[in-house]
């Protein structure tokens, strides 16, 4: 059925909306998922990434950084010095452990939509030892590029892009064109998390939607090195399944065993085995897409 | 032979043997045990259909003597928290089944030495007194042996006498791996062998009963012996064709005493896959999404199921052990279309009902998994006093000590 889309998954050459929407509308899903595994295994060999991430939420200060390599700070600041205190009680909290934070479309709100106030906040944020902003949620955003080189200028990483909300598969493929064209006007991005960070609570998406989005996305952003699924948001066994479907990077491996549950439960054994589990061999990275030996 | 002959046999309409069957599963990609169970399934049910009942799970007692290592919602004999429902508890729940939309019980407990063949015998002859088209999906082949065990009575005898009653089925539960060595070491080997198991099946296929078979891995079993187990049921279904479905699912170890890792998603899908192929006399494979989750169970679909299995309306065994996940039958059928399906409701004979009840009426959304108790109570129901019990810490309660 899409026999013919193959020496393009296998080449890294990205697909074509029309494409897309035909992978999309495949109702053979495992050969979606053979394409998408095509092409990630053609960029990156059976190795699948992961991070553990210690998540801030609201305005609090962690006590303990547990094994994380990243700590990213989940909240919607109040103002740029709020965000700027906070960075630097958890920069200072989280030791030599990249800090990350913030979703710039928020920052860019707080910048009351101006891309030089929002370069001086990044640059406030970046003097407090904020490493990247966390989320680049493509859907939020009408000029994304623009609101990336605001947030470079001010000294902030932006590692990946992400979405915020998108319902619709077409919704959905826009988000992922919008990133592969930011990609190939050179930002530069390491990688795209494609699945929506918050469902609808009435009409969730689907298993079938979520492999698909992950699949389209490694297909149509041929240029992003890695496509991340959400350990945490998706649960172990659909981030698993993800790798089947292109995803190579499992973002958001908690950094602390809340389960208490022992050592052989520990989340980075356990996502360690579960990428083995899936045919590929696991590899640790940090909040900067650095690869911990 | 070479995965892509296994694969060629296949398609052709081959029989798995036991050394092609490991070969698959060791050796295939998970892209094409897929491919190769989803085009298994579409021969089967070339319609496009699938299917999914609204029944409710109702453990009538969590009281046993059994003690399966895997287990986490047994309690012992004189525990606080054990409980035995009442009739009239069952029958509250039987009325809210059938407000539902739902038409059948899946009716399994514990092994509990205090409640003898008439207690069962009773209820059922009660429900169709009071429920006639309302129909009892009930005992696995293990609680069949115990009551067999407890009244003295032969295994086929125990089952002429339940259908007397009103027994329209018989749930596949208990099998676990039929394979003896894993059956000792979880311990459930007293409770049934896997001769013993099959047994009690090839006696309700014999007096007309049709019944479910499962598997549940991922605990101690190799490989081998996960694919003896299907094979075990393909060698019954060849004798008797009295299964109507198959369904899989992980061992959930939280709070059992084995513990130890959940098999991952991908080792579900796969397993799914190789049986759909293995398990070729069998029409229905179900997905099991209370314990892989809604997506997962979804994926299912891709991976050789034709069933998105029970609304279940209440669960009270993989809960006690980690798994929770709710799907009412507006999720369920949302689901089935979403993948591409069209959804029918069916009974336990996998006989097309109708379309989904919520397009024909008001259904309530339902947004958890009721429990066998809403208040957690434990102890015995009022009614089991009128019967006799063996342990003497129900004979203290039932006199009243
Ligand atoms: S699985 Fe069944 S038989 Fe085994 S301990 Fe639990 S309730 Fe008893």
């Amino acid at each position: 059925m899409l026999n013919d889309l193959e020496s393009k998954a296998a080449g890294g050459e990205p697909l074509s909306r029309l494409e897309a929407e035909r992978v999309l509308a495949c109702p053979d899903l495992v050969s979606v998922g053979s394409l998408a595994e095509r092409a990630r295994s053609a960029r990156h060999g059976d190795v699948v990434t992961y991070v553990q991430v210690l998540t801030v939420e609201g305005d609090a200060v962690p006590a303990d950084v547990g094994d994380a390599r990243e700590v990213r700070i989940a909240a919607r600041p109040e103002s740029f010095d709020a965000a700027g205190a906070q960075v630097g009680a958890v920069v200072a909290a989280s030791g030599t452990v990249p800090v990350t934070g913030f979703s710039a479309a928020d920052l860019f709100e707080l910048a009351g939509g101006d891309l030089q106030r929002l370069a001086a906040g990044a640059r406030r944020l970046n003097d407090a030892g904020l490493v990247a902003v966390a989320f680049l949620p493509v859907d939020r955003l009408d000029a994304p590029g623009e609101v990336v080189r605001a947030l470079r200028d001010g000294g902030l990483q932006v590692f990946r892009a992400t979405v915020d909300r998108a319902g619709t598969a077409a919704e959905r493929l826009d988000c992922i064109e919008r990133v592969a064209k930011l990609q190939v006007e050179g930002f530069a991005l390491r990688a795209f998390a494609p699945l929506p960070r918050f469902d609808e609570a009435e009409v969730p998406s689907s298993g079938y939607d979520d492999v698909r989005t992950i699949a389209v996305a490694r297909l149509v952003c041929a240029a992003v090195p890695s496509i991340q699924v959400d350990w945490t948001l998706c649960g172990p066994k659909l981030a698993q399944v993800a790798i089947a479907y292109g995803a190579d990077d499992i973002d958001n491996v908690p950094a602390i065993d809340t389960l208490g549950l022992g050592r052989r439960r520990r989340p980075d054994e356990d996502v360690a085995r579960q990428i083995v589990a899936a045919f590929a061999a696991p590899a640790a990275r940090d909040g900067c897409f650095e690869r911990i030996p | 032979m070479s995965v892509a002959a296994i694969a060629d046999k296949l398609t052709v309409g081959g029989r798995l043997t036991r050394d092609e069957a490991l070969e698959c599963y060791l050796q295939a990609p998970t892209s094409l045990l897929g491919r190769l169970a989803n085009r298994a399934r579409q021969v089967r049910h070339p319609e496009g259909l699938v299917t999914y009942i609204i029944d409710r799970n109702v453990n009538y007692t969590n009281v046993c003597v059994a003690r399966c290592k895997f287990c986490a919602f047994y309690r012992g004999v004189g525990s606080s928290e054990g409980y035995t429902l009442g009739f009239d508890e069952i029958f509250g729940k039987i009325e809210e089944t059938i407000s539902l939309g739902g038409g059948q019980l899946l009716l399994q407990g514990g092994h509990n030495p205090d409640i003898p063949i008439e207690w069962y015998e009773d209820l059922f002859r009660e429900v169709k007194i009071r429920y006639p088209d309302f129909r009892l999906h009930a005992l696995s082949p293990p609680e069949v042996i115990h009551i067999s065990r407890l009244s003295q009575l032969p295994t086929a005898t125990v089952i002429a006498r339940l259908i007397a009653a009103g027994l329209d089925s018989v749930p596949g539960g208990g099998a676990e791996i039929l394979v003896d060595r894993v059956r000792k070491e979880l311990n459930c080997y007293s409770k049934a062998t896997a001769e013993e198991w099959l047994g009690v099946m090839r006696d309700a296929h014999e007096a007309g009963l049709r019944t479910t078979a499962t598997m549940m891995y991922g605990t101690v079993e190799t490989l081998e012996e996960r694919l003896e187990h299907l094979f075990r049921l393909r060698e019954l279904q060849d004798e008797t064709g009295g299964f109507t479905a198959f369904i899989t699912w992980s061992y959930q170890p939280e709070h059992t005493e084995l513990g130890g890792n959940e098999a991952t998603g991908i080792d579900y899908l796969r397993t799914l896959a190789l049986a759909r192929l293995v398990l070729d006399n069998f029409d229905n494979l179900q997905a099991s999404w209370v314990t892989q989750g809604g997506k997962v169970g979804q994926l299912s679909l891709a991976y050789g199921a034709n069933d998105m299995g029970s609304v279940m309306i209440e669960e009270n065994v993989v809960r006690a052990a980690g798994a929770e996940f709710c799907m009412d039958e507006f999720e369920v059928v949302r689901n089935i279309e979403n993948a591409g399906f069209i959804a029918k409701r069916r009974n336990m004979h996998y006989e097309v009902l109708g379309d989904p009840v919520f397009r024909q009426r008001n259904v309530p959304r339902m947004r958890e998994l009721a429990v066998a108790r809403g208040d957690g109570r434990g102890g015995e129901a009022e009614d089991l006093r009128a019967y006799e019990a063996r342990s003497a810490a129900a004979k203290r309660t039932r006199l009243g000590q």
